[in-house]
């Protein structure tokens, strides 16, 4: 039966160039290709999908699907948690996206390649600069991946299997790392923090060391967003015992804070959705992966690495992915991972914002979020009703805190509900996860609130 | 002759184009109250915590930046430069509308962790993707967390895992089966999973063969990992009765969905008998490709097998959206919140734009450019199609160089760099590896008749070309940014980052 042809801007094939081919293969008809196809599994009716529709139709019934939706731009938003709502360089975007990078795959062929390979290579750099490491993998698809794979990498190197994990990380981070280590047969030992400070318990991490122990992993801030004091001694704790220290960073906090690779850390991961990508509902963002660069450890990282090196005649500097002796494509079942594409044009734009940022930029754009954070700590704690910072004021943070609710017994789900009718959203709730903080919400700051965001928010929380 | 050729900037590296002072981003000035704010919290942190030194971040303006990047991306090749058929990786064209819809604001500016009241249209995008993926691919359920195919490989696999688990069967099925054909993530995957890789050897067709797979087979056997059309472009006409075997051991069905292109609207995985399906976005549903990601990697399975699904699940109620979390089964997360929402959203997009008949079209047309493709090859001296020659391909097939090699000793990695010489970027090489001198080929139905027609003619001027005549280096850097790689080296003295490259400026 003629079919109607389907004409599209995506299919270039003419009557004619059907034609001319169906010729040249001497058959009849397309169908026929398909024809070693069992018959009683050929699909014989239409697929369950939407007839086509014309560009224009697809924008109109995306732009009604999401009109529902409330963005920041809506009313102030005070989540974060590893996700972040800070203003983007509108410039950043219009580079990434540029086709020659955005259309291109996987830069296994160099020579047509250097684009991507040198961007990904300054990627990397900028990453170790920022860290204090070595070597960078060009990404990893989240934090709570990147860490499922440090867990791993720790087994490999040490061969033992019991990975040190503080109780107060991003529960989607604990749940990620405990179904890669289950695959490798590894342990997770959770180590509680202090009640009083909201940091670490390094007595509990001691005690809880072993001749098993294969790494431990802090982060830093941590969770509850506040900076982890003691980290240096994390990682004389881990010198002692041998194993290697794995810090998990907020990367905007080390334009102000001494990078993990001068306390010790032997891997830093952590979540690059603030180094420039839109929230995008938590997806993509990037992994960052970064470690010392000893031989040992460098040929047991996942990821993809990208490597300087020459050409052969003219001897000009060139750049290739290299040491892919460790890959899928290569060593198959004994890869340090089955990590194929990763995420590497989030890399690329977070490249261009730490390029157009620079060390100056970085350093006062957490310093103005430390600031914030402070602030807004002590206008919700001198609401009656309210703690804020729960871990006290001693404690240092850096861009979000912890507010407990003691209001007559109310509960922080209904105090957001509450924000949320006066068009504003409250941070995340961490009662259910954490049960012995109480009625608590994570607050956070960005560079995109305004002192009038600030009023509303405090009006609110005064009047629920 | 030669058409086309990439610029050559000589560009330098980002960190050797700073002057200290540069800025390329302007940034609020700090109140005199945050500049307060800020004295009190920094004493608290330990000074040995505060950095002493800022990070080595290169100083330049917005324009700097600008040109430094735009120049780069002028040393790049993507599918919108020119013909892109990597076997395997559904180069197809990536719609500019795509991108524009992944801009809007409703859509990006949201964060993962709003209420689900107020993100009831995310929700309802991703439920109806959900809809539409369970539709094309003939399963029950899909779970959109996975960030990648050989993502989506390791939440099938754990989902097999923790089937047999809950069977009390986990300690005796150890084994997952591969053909030796398999793309190498599939057995890395297993082997993340703890499982024991078997790998099956093709017949003489290419395909699996069902002897050899009937030994494999055994009450050790957690499943079988395949790809249909396989990595040679070839239906497993046998697949129901290699569902068959491996289920009457008690064994669950893996699809590895990266070959999906070929068969959309024509047959379905869940009808040939998989119980656990991945799907790559960035392949068969033109999401771009981004020089290696981000991708996304949809995992579908039966009815039985949803209960393992990662939380949360979306649910709809007849007017309200929500996220479920109460599934007790649940293999639990594999990544952080929800999945790659802007890639979904992209894939969205195109199955709203080419709907069911669009699909089934961009699944024909690739399929006749590849079997016109495969045809004008093989009449060219020196190559064939070793398996399949006789029988329909699919969307891709696998080309053998080895005629030329021994004939002329032009391998096939000097046949891919003669290819990027006159500016394609090459199919893959040396995959799989039962081909020998391998050139796996995947056209996509985005690309016309005169453009695989040039491609064979390349390819016809390398073979009746005088060996002596081509250079002695491929690529000579004439047309391409540069001329080859020395990629040993590369592999023998890594240098990684700045950082390296001044702590081996310091040996020197």
């Amino acid at each position: 039966m003629q079919k109607k042809r389907v004409v599209s801007p995506f299919f270039p094939h003419t009557a004619a160039d059907i034609q001319d081919m169906l010729s040249f293969l001497e058959i009849n008809e397309i169908d026929q290709l398909f024809a070693d196809i069992p018959e009683k599994i050929r699909l014989k009716k239409k697929m369950n999908l939407p007839k086509p529709h014309s560009e224009a139709e697809t924008e109109r019934h995306i732009l009604e699907l999401l009109q529902p939706n409330c963005t920041a731009a809506d009313g102030p938003s005070f989540l974060g948690g590893g996700i972040y709502q800070d203003h983007i360089p509108a410039v950043a975007r219009y580079l990434s996206q540029r086709g020659e990078f955005l259309t291109s795959y996987t830069p296994y062929a160099p020579e047509i390649s250097q684009g991507m390979l040198q961007t990904l290579f300054e990627y990397q750099s900028l990453i170790c600069e920022l860290t204090g490491m070595d070597a960078a993998n060009s990404s990893m698809y989240d934090s709570g991946t990147a860490l499922g794979e440090a867990a791993r990498m720790c087994a490999r190197l040490t061969k033992r299997n019991l990975f040190h994990v503080p109780e107060a990380i991003h529960p989607d981070r604990m749940a990620t790392l405990k179904l890669f280590a289950e695959g490798a047969s590894v342990k997770i030992k959770t180590i509680p923090y202090s009640r009083a400070s909201g940091q670490l318990d390094l007595i509990s991490l001691e005690n809880s060391l072993s001749k098993d122990s294969c790494g431990i992993y802090i982060e830093n801030p941590n969770y509850f967003g506040a900076i982890e004091s003691k980290a240096p001694k994390v990682g004389q704790i881990a010198q002692d015992q041998g194993i290697p220290l794995v810090v998990g960073v907020d990367p905007i906090s080390l334009g102000v804070l001494t990078p993990p690779g001068e306390y010790g850390a032997s891997i830093v991961v952590g979540e690059g959705q603030s180094l420039g990508l839109p929230m995008n509902f938590g997806g993509p963002s990037f992994g960052i992966f970064a470690c010392r660069y000893d031989r040992k450890m460098i040929r047991t990282m996942p990821g993809r690495i990208i490597g300087m090196t020459k050409t052969e005649k003219t001897k000009k500097r060139a750049f290739c992915m290299t040491l892919q002796t460790r890959e899928q494509h290569i060593r198959r079942e004994k890869a340090t991972s089955n990590i194929c594409t990763n995420n590497a044009l989030c890399a690329v734009n977070s490249a261009i914002y730490l390029s157009l940022l620079g060390p100056q930029g970085i350093k006062k754009h957490a310093e103005l979020l430390m600031a914030r954070n402070q602030l807004l700590a002590e206008r919700i704690g001198n609401i009656a009703g309210y703690i804020a910072p729960v871990f006290g004021k001693e404690i240092p943070h850096f861009r979000d805190h912890v507010v407990q609710l003691r209001k007559n017994g109310k509960k922080a789900d209904d105090l957001n509900r509450h924000l949320l009718k006066e068009g504003i959203m409250g941070g995340t709730i961490l009662t259910h996860s954490f049960k012995d903080l109480g009625e608590a919400i994570l607050f956070s700051v960005n560079n995109q609130q305004s002192l009038n965001d600030y009023q509303r928010l405090e009006e609110e929380l005064r009047r629920f | 002759m030669m058409k086309m050729r990439q610029a050559n900037w000589n560009e330098p590296l980002i960190s050797e184009m700073s002057s200290p002072g540069r800025i390329g981003f302007a940034l609020e000035k700090l109140s005199e109250e945050e500049q307060n704010a800020l004295k009190k919290t920094v004493i608290l942190v330990p000074k040995e915590l505060i950095r002493n030194k800022p990070p080595q971040l290169p100083e330049l303006t917005e324009l700097e930046v600008v040109r430094h990047y735009t120049r780069l991306s002028q040393m790049n090749f993507g599918v919108d430069c020119g013909f892109y058929p990597l076997g395997s990786c559904t180069m197809k064209y990536n719609p500019r509308i795509n991108e524009s819809i992944a801009a809007m604001p409703k859509l990006s500016q949201i964060h993962p962790e709003q209420d689900p009241d107020s993100v009831q249209g995310t929700l309802a995008l991703m439920y109806q993707l959900e809809l539409w993926l369970s539709s094309i691919c003939g399963m029950a359920e899909f779970t959109l967390q996975p960030a990648a195919g050989a993502h989506g490989e390791f939440t099938g696999m754990m989902i097999i895992r923790a089937f047999h688990k809950q069977n009390n069967e986990l300690q005796q099925r150890t084994q997952v089966i591969v053909p030796d054909t398999a793309h190498g993530t599939n057995p890395a995957t297993a082997a993340m999973c703890g499982f024991e890789v078997v790998v099956v050897p093709s017949g003489q067709d290419g395909c699996l063969e069902i002897e050899a797979l009937k030994e494999a087979v055994s009450e050790k056997t957690a499943g079988l990992m395949l790809t249909n059309p396989n990595t040679l472009g070839l239906f497993e006409k046998e697949i129901c009765e290699i569902a068959n075997i491996v289920h009457e051991v008690g064994g669950l069905l893996y699809y590895d969905g990266a070959n999906l292109n070929a068969i959309l609207g024509k047959v379905r995985p869940g009808d040939m008998g998989f119980d656990v399906v991945h799907v790559n976005l960035h392949k068969s549903f033109s999401t771009p490709h981004g020089g290696g990601g981000p991708g996304a990697g949809p995992v579908g399975v039966t009815k039985e097998l949803a209960r393992f699904l990662p939380i949360p699940i979306i649910a709809f109620d007849g007017t309200k959206y929500s996220l479920n979390y109460n599934r007790p089964h649940s293999i639990g997360k594999v990544r952080t919140y929800f999945g790659n929402f802007g890639v979904l959203a992209r894939a969205y997009a195109y199955i709203y734009m080419l709907g069911a008949e669009g699909l089934t079209r961009a699944a024909e047309l690739a399929v006749l450019n590849a079997n016109y493709l495969k045809k004008r090859i093989s009449a060219i001296k020196g190559f064939s199609v070793p398996f399949g020659e006789m029988s329909p391909h699919k969307h891709e097939f696998v080309a053998s160089s080895d005629a030329l090699k021994r004939s002329k000793a032009i391998s096939a990695s000097m046949v891919s760099k003669y290819l990027l010489e006159n500016m394609v970027h090459p199919p893959t090489v040396y995959f799989p590896l039962i081909v020998p001198e391998a050139l796996m080929i995947e056209p996509t139905e985005t690309e016309s008749k005169q453009i695989l027609d040039e491609f064979a003619e390349i390819l016809s001027r390398l073979s009746s070309s005088d060996p002596e005549s081509l250079p002695e280096t491929l690529p000579t850097g004439f047309t391409t940014a540069i001329d080859k790689v020395d990629e040993k080296e590369a592999a023998r003295r890594p240098i990684l980052s700045f950082k390296m490259i001044r702590d081996q400026n310091q040996k020197k």
